[in-house]
């Protein structure tokens, strides 16, 4: 067992991936990526489209079988225990699946009990979160009534419900009004601060920068940068004042469009 | 026209040319579809033209006349009702995504009627129209009256089956209507098939010669179709002053048409333009502490049907029931077994009362069991297929799979059996067999039980996704259909071994031994099923545990490698 994997199985990382590699036929969508996240992390995960994010954060959560590699999550092995796995984390996917036909507090209190509560604690908190995320005029209402934001809070809830220990957020801001961005990200701030660990992907660089205390960026499958800002900084060689878009845009190499549009 | 008009007009016809060819070319079912209709449909659309032919050359004027607007009328009517049944004749594009464009709704709707000429419905009407022409071009003055004729008949039909189109559309952007549609189109094909049932005999009894004088066909005689048929008979009479004034009349029908298809076509644009979701104001509250409760873990059971279960078993079948009373999937299902039960009732009836009150066999009714677990059996072979993409959701729980596939058995093996006793009752007694039913029942909850132990191993060996249309489920067409129904063939005889005993329990008593013997065999017959779903419950946890990703892929329609 190296070193890695002993500090996993103890908790130090509550994510831990070795050698992560997903292959779509031809296509390599991840390519031998390894992840540490430790213990009451905000990581950011970064990339431009069709880096490999979503299917590296699907990977991590048993959603889709990785093509090699291992994953450890919250201290448990992915492919031998992943009911241990799915116990302690919340996944808020970039594309939302609900069960559409059924309510919104229906969905929420249907998911806590999937998770083990009591009925009446599932309602309880499912009351509390519904408040919170203002969604309690609708909680009657069908999913498949929903506005996509309204979707994904309801997703927000019902992954945060049986207070996972370790989130996997897919672009969880996406669609929703700003109101609810805020409640959204005080959630996150105070279960971070209480030893949650999040990763979230994000292609808006402010909030990353604001809320992340380290952030990988995967470019082509591949991990071309992964520290806290200083560190990346460092290894982009960009200036002290270059801000974390300035740093993307260097290690993922993107060029400027400005003589493309010559034209404009 | 304008320069500009023109070439947007031929952008719109190549670019339903390009998606026709596309849709045959990346979709094998609808190439098969395509070639089956180039085997089967044009070959009949020519044989129906050919029988149209010589009965309008074989018959007097007078008679060929009618016929002519009888055959006209058919054709009209199942241009118009056909997109009301979800069956598309014309392959559109979606108007609304031309809304980005400068383009106007007038020449997004006049590419749209260019594009239809492409069309299989116009495609297969073609033969008759040229049987028409032939048969009916007795003056070389006539032949031009004709072509004018079918032509404006031809543009009225396309410009009626948009606006039908057009409008179903705007009906179904509501989620009740379509829910409401997918319920009807069943229940309707029921009636269809009740009155055609019933047709035959009344056709015998009507006077036909009174009929064609009879106001009810001078009304249809005044439709478009009957129009363009009297302005194509009064052309063939050699007459000229008559048939151009029908035609002026189908003219102005036409353009009217034409032109409420294209105000349609014009109000959904602006109608997409006014429909941008207005966001409700909320009152900006001050922040709440986030909910910080601790975890109950799951010890305790909940109540479910009078039953003491686990938390996630009740939970998995409430979901399960909430599901079945609101799925339009659900409902679709039900609505095809509310129409083969007034099938059936139908059948049994119209033959007790035709049949000098001869009732209906027992193996008829023996194999209805058979026959409705069959009509099932999509649901309960593929428990996850009507998940799609929210089986991504519950895979994520870490709920014991054992749980879960319990959850769903239990509603879906109730279910079975509620709905399909009655079912039985009622139509053991429309076949004047209402002894039979203690037996029908006892067979069919024991076939429910195979069906259901059977069903959670092929739902994680052979998940297929479900696609909800107007027609109802079907499987998602896909290059693999074909190697899939290989498989499910299979899977249907494997079951149909397996149910062997729970077949003989009943079925040899009640039939060569005494009915006395099934208070021992329906007992034996009985843990032989539960012996069956424990071994089925073991098997497919286990290949669920590994399989849940591959599962997840299918019903997502995901490509793995």
């Amino acid at each position: 067992m190296s070193e890695a994997e002993a500090r996993a199985e103890t908790g130090a990382y509550s994510i831990l991936a070795t050698g992560l590699t997903k292959r779509f036929g031809e296509v390599v969508a991840v390519d031998r990526i390894d992840l540490r996240v430790g213990e009451g992390e905000f990581f950011g995960f970064l990339g431009p489209n069709g880096a490999g994010k979503t299917t590296t954060i699907r990977m991590l959560c048993g959603l889709l079988r990785p093509t090699e590699g291992t994953i450890r999550v919250a201290g448990h092995d992915l492919d031998r225990e992943p009911l241990e796995v799915k116990r302690r984390i919340g996944v808020l996917p970039e594309e939302i699946s609900l069960y559409e036909r059924l309510s919104g507090e229906e969905f929420i209190v249907f998911s806590a009990r999937m998770h083990g509560l009591q009925l009446d604690e599932a309602r309880s908190r499912a009351t509390d979160l519904l408040e919170l995320l203002e969604l309690t005029e609708a909680k009657d209402r069908l999913i498949v009534d929903y506005s996509m934001g309204m979707k994904k809070k309801t997703a927000f809830a019902a992954a945060l419900i049986h207070q996972p220990k370790v989130m996997f957020l897919d672009e969880p801001f996406g669609g929703i009004d700003p109101i609810s961005v805020r409640a959204i990200r005080n959630v996150l701030q105070h279960l971070a601060g209480r030893g949650t660990t999040i990763f979230f992907t994000s292609h808006v660089m402010e909030v990353v920068e604001r809320l992340c205390t380290r952030v990988a960026i995967i470019h082509e499958g591949r991990i071309v940068g992964d520290g806290a800002l200083a560190e990346l900084r460092a290894k982009a060689q960009a200036g002290s004042d270059s801000t974390l878009e300035d740093i993307f845009m260097k290690l993922v190499d993107a060029r400027g469009d400005e003589e493309l549009l010559s034209w404009l | 026209m304008s320069g500009g008009t023109s070439v947007q007009l031929r952008l719109l016809v190549w670019l339903k040319a390009k998606l026709v060819w596309r849709n045959l070319a990346r979709n094998k079912a609808a190439a098969v579809g395509a070639v089956l209709a180039l085997l089967f449909l044009v070959p009949s659309a020519i044989g129906v033209a050919f029988a149209c032919g010589i009965g309008f050359q074989a018959l007097e004027p007078f008679y060929a006349e009618h016929l002519l607007r009888a055959v006209l009328l058919g054709a009209y009517l199942v241009w118009i009702l056909s997109p009301l049944f979800g069956l598309a004749l014309t392959e559109d594009y979606d108007l609304s995504k031309l809304l980005v464009y400068p383009i106007t709704p007038r020449t997004a709707f006049a590419g749209a009627l260019l594009g239809s000429l492409l069309d299989l419905g116009v495609i297969l009407l073609i033969p008759t129209l040229v049987a028409v022409l032939v048969s009916f071009s007795t003056d070389p003055v006539a032949v031009p009256v004709i072509v004018i004729a079918e032509v404006l008949l031809l543009a009225h039909v396309v410009g009626l089956s948009q606006i039908i189109r057009l409008a179903s559309a705007r009906i179904m952007r509501s989620r009740r209507a379509r829910d409401v549609t997918i319920v009807l189109v069943p229940l309707g094909l029921a009636a269809v098939y009740a009155v055609t049932q019933l047709l035959p005999r009344a056709a015998l009894d009507i006077d036909w010669q009174r009929f064609l004088n009879g106001r009810t066909w001078q009304v249809v005689s005044y439709l478009p179709p009957g129009l363009a048929a009297q302005a194509i008979g009064g052309a063939s009479r050699g007459a000229l002053g008559l048939p151009l004034a029908y035609c002026a009349l189908l003219g102005a029908i036409t353009a009217g048409t034409l032109y409420t298809a294209g105000w349609l076509v014009d109000s959904l644009y602006r109608a997409e333009a006014a429909h941008a979701p207005v966001r409700r104001r909320v009152p900006v509250r001050p922040q709440q502490e986030v909910p910080t409760r601790s975890a109950a873990e799951a010890t305790g059971a909940d109540t479910l049907f009078g039953l003491r279960v686990p938390p996630v078993v009740a939970a998995v079948a409430e979901k399960e029931v909430k599901y079945l009373l609101r799925d339009p999937a659900a409902k679709s299902l039900f609505a095809w077994t509310i129409y083969m039960l007034i099938v059936f009732l139908v059948m049994f009836l119209h033959g007790r009362l035709t049949a000098t009150g001869q009732t209906v066999s027992e193996p008829i009714l023996w194999g209805l069991v058979g026959f409705l677990l069959m009509g099932e059996s999509q649901l309960a072979l593929n428990i996850f297929g009507f998940e799609g993409a929210a089986s991504a959701t519950l895979f994520l729980f870490p709920s014991r799979r054992r749980d879960i596939l319990i959850g769903k058995n239990l509603v879906h093996f109730l279910g079975m059996c509620a709905v399909n006793a009655f079912m039985l009752v009622l139509l053991a007694a429309a076949a004047g067999a209402g002894h039979l039913v203690p037996q029908l029942v006892a067979l069919m909850v024991l076939g429910s039980a195979v069906l259901v132990a059977c069903g959670n191993v092929t739902s994680v060996l052979l998940p297929v996704k479900m696609k909800l249309d107007r027609w109802g489920i079907r499987r998602q067409s896909s290059s693999e259909s074909i190697a899939y129904m290989f498989l499910y063939l299979l899977a249907m005889i494997v079951i149909g071994a397996l149910a062997l005993p729970a077949i003989a329990a009943i079925v040899v008593p009640a039939i060569w031994f005494g009915s006395v013997w099934l208070a021992l065999t329906v007992p034996l017959g009985g843990a032989y099923c539960a012996v069956l779903y424990l071994a089925s419950l073991h098997l497919s946890e286990n290949a669920l545990m590994r399989r849940e990703p591959d599962v997840t892929a299918k019903l997502t329609g995901e490509k793995d490698g």
